[in-house]
């Protein structure tokens, strides 16, 4: 049984590091290379009525409407793309819908480049290293009964086994990387190291009864 | 018999109370409303908004006086204050062409990181757009955020040079070792110093600077003694000569923003001369003027040479209200931060600066908790059907501890992010774990779980001294979750379900 599921799991993590190399991981809007395109009145911006008239114009492309400041009269688009003709449209339309007369020309459609993964898992990495070489230091003293190399390439082993199944399904599910992924890595990593902890401990409980009863 | 079913009657009633107190509030009379007393929690910038900013490399071009000195550029100055100021407007370009590359824009981007970081921003969001090196910054919005948006893109050079002629340039950025701000306090109040230090090749430099042509030279005539004469400051809006240590305004001009820094008499190590008639001549005592970013703070020569490679820069004289005190600090604050960090290679802009909320809305937060409620009902029936008397009051001291938890976040001014909830879900399994344990009657159930739980104290210890928001708000999350499981369960949980047992 456990031969099974280390099995599924390794291949797990190679489809995904086919499809993270294939074609990449999947951004949140947030982070990703974007335009953007600011539109305001007087009067108030209704985000769902927005959200209408992206649709009708940017179809099938990935967007999202923004309020912007806290006077509920500025909305920004953001989508992968937004062209000329299509900016044109959304100022028509916006115009039509609030009776305001927003020229074309004072839109301007404003690239936003896109976040590396290395800088959103950056501000991660030094406190995961700190806290697996402390836990890692802690095992390795306290269940030196189980065997020192044994307790720590198991700790090494599934702690980094669990991680790359999480990008893996991260990639293969196509989850945006972004707001959710960091909290998603981070739980995974308490939670395996929990597992392992409470393992140990079973064993090393079982160890002692033994040598208790001979 | 009848007494253990009293206490043990408050006890559900006091987790019950708690309950109310913690998941409606206590609602007290304010003017013509109802005001929740409680305190509310508080949100991370994931889960309320964000500042966007957006810098680009400047396009602007020189400006100078009439004597050809170069004030500012055209992003500072528009047509109408330059015509009013007698300025010119020039052709040269504030960023050279051949600066405009891929190099110069990942070193703007790792400066504003560090920058950032040194301004204590505990959460934000950097990318460089290679082809135009335009970069996109995103800030939690607070207090600070204006002020840090106005500092951050500043050039941070330093300068010291020679009064008359501004090309010789004495001392740079290349010769500092290290600035702070610091502050002294005497009788007479509290004075805020720029520490300026010096590495061992400014250092030198320094020394030499201070025992040759910007020494001050003897008078020819007998003077009064100079221990504790001003320095003339030349500056934008002001010039004085004073006698005795009396306060000059050096204002520092930044892009959008000006500062203004009070420079009074500095220490020991520099000089001072008298205003009088029987000075030495202009022409033959040489000068020199330090500036940061354009704007000359201090014109003055050296009484004594300087070895110890230090420069105090007097920002304020001294004073006893607090808010001035604060004011002054955080201005030298902001100076050491930019002059601690790299120069800025090209000049930027700011072309964008807005407030966004976040596209997690109320309503999906509200979705999240209903979500999270209705697992956690499913949890509770289950032991309530299993250890059936037990399991009911295992399930309400379960309640009972996440109406404590939430109480304690709040009032430990917890900022909750994503991580932060994650915590509190995390805290709330391991919680209910511990309970089974109890229900089980498990020996040893408390010592058990405390050794599992070490792992996950040590990354909720650690992530409490993480400046990262995010990982912070977990760990602060994760540290009161298992200190109030293990507390509560030991005192409430097991006392409960003991009497029951009995």
């Amino acid at each position: 049984m456990k031969k099974i599921s280390y099995l599924v799991i390794c291949i797990i993590i190679v489809i995904g590091a086919v499809v993270a190399g294939v074609k990449g991981f999947k951004f949140d809007m947030q982070y990703e290379a974007r335009n953007k395109i600011t539109l305001s009145n007087k009067t108030g911006i209704e985000i769902s009525e927005m959200e209408q008239i992206a649709k009708e114009v940017l179809g099938d492309k990935r967007f999202k409407v923004q309020e912007v400041e806290l006077f509920g009269n500025t909305v920004s688009i953001i989508a992968n793309e937004i062209t000329e003709d299509e900016k044109t449209k959304i100022v028509e339309k916006f115009n039509e819908k609030y009776g305001t007369d927003v020229s074309i020309d004072s839109v301007t459609i404003t690239n936003i480049p896109h976040t590396r993964i290395r800088d959103i898992i950056k501000p991660y990495i030094l406190p995961i290293a700190i806290t697996f070489i402390i836990i890692l230091v802690y095992f390795m003293i306290r269940y030196s009964k189980l065997g020192i190399t044994k307790v720590c390439i198991e700790t090494i082993a599934k702690t980094v086994l669990m991680e790359l199944l999480a990008f893996s399904i991260i990639a293969i599910a196509r989850i945006p990387f972004g707001t959710i992924v960091p909290p998603i890595i981070l739980g995974v990593y308490t939670i395996t190291v929990t597992i392992i902890s409470s393992n140990f401990e079973n064993k090393r409980v079982a160890l002692e009864l033994e040598e208790e009863k001979k | 018999m009848k007494e253990n079913k009293l206490k043990l009657i408050t006890k559900v009633l006091a987790i019950l109370v708690i309950c109310l107190v913690s998941f409606v509030g206590i609602y007290v009379q304010k003017g013509n409303k109802m005001e929740n007393v409680v305190k509310g929690v508080s949100l991370g910038k994931d889960l309320t908004g964000y500042r966007e900013v957006i810098v680009e490399v400047s396009d602007a071009t020189k400006v100078t006086d009439s004597d050809g000195k170069v004030v500012g550029n055209t992003d500072n100055y528009n047509d109408s204050s330059i015509e009013q100021n007698s300025y010119t407007k020039t052709e040269e370009k504030v960023n050279n062409e051949e600066n405009l590359n891929v190099e110069n824009y990942k070193k703007v981007k790792e400066i504003l990181q560090t920058r950032l970081e040194k301004f204590g921003v505990d959460e934000y969001n950097l990318s460089l757009d290679e082809q135009t090196g335009k970069i996109y910054i995103q800030l939690p919005e607070n207090d600070r955020t204006d002020d840090i948006v106005s500092n951050l893109i500043q050039t941070g050079k330093l300068e010291l040079k020679d009064s008359k002629d501004s090309s010789k340039v004495l001392l740079n950025n290349e010769d500092l070792k290290e600035v702070s701000a610091v502050y002294n306090t005497t009788e007479s109040g509290t004075t805020v110093y720029l520490d300026i230090k010096l590495n061992k090749a400014g250092k030198e430099k320094l020394k030499d600077i201070s025992t040759n042509e910007y020494a001050t030279l003897p008078e020819k005539e007998d003077t009064e003694s100079d221990t504790n004469t001003t320095s003339d400051t030349n500056t934008e809006s002001e010039e004085d000569n004073m006698e005795n240590a009396t306060n000059v305004t050096a204002e520092v001009q930044t892009e959008g923003e000006n500062v203004t820094t009070e420079n009074t008499e500095t220490d020991e190590n520099t000089t001072q001369e008298e205003s009088t008639e029987s000075k030495t001549t202009e022409e033959e005592q040489k000068k020199v003027t330090l500036s940061i970013d354009g704007s000359e703070m201090v014109t003055t020569s050296f009484d004594e040479p300087i070895e110890n490679g230090t420069l105090d820069l007097t920002m304020n004289k001294a004073s006893k209200d607090s808010s001035e005190i604060n004011k002054n600090l955080q201005s030298a604050s902001t100076i050491a931060v930019l002059l601690n960090s790299e120069v800025m290679p090209l000049t930027y802009k700011v072309s964008e600066n807005q407030y966004v909320k976040t596209g997690i809305t109320s309503q999906n937060l509200k979705n999240v908790i209903i979500a999270m409620v209705i697992i956690g009902a499913v949890l509770l029936v289950y032991i309530m059907i299993k250890y059936k008397g037990k399991g009911i009051l295992g399930a309400i001291s379960n309640i009972g501890y996440m109406a404590i938890f939430l109480l304690v976040l709040r009032y430990t001014n917890v900022e909750l992010t994503i991580e932060g909830i994650l915590g509190i879900v995390i805290s709330g399994i391991l919680n209910y774990w511990f309970t089974i344990k109890l229900l089980k009657g498990e020996e040893k159930a408390f010592m058990d779980f405390v050794q599992k739980v070490i792992p996950i104290l040590i990354i909720a210890i650690v992530g409490c001294f993480i400046s990262w928001a995010k990982i912070a708000s977990f760990g602060m999350a994760m540290f009161w979750g298992i200190a109030i499981t293990i507390i509560y369960n030991l005192i409430v949980t097991r006392n409960v379900i003991t009497k029951v047992e009995k």
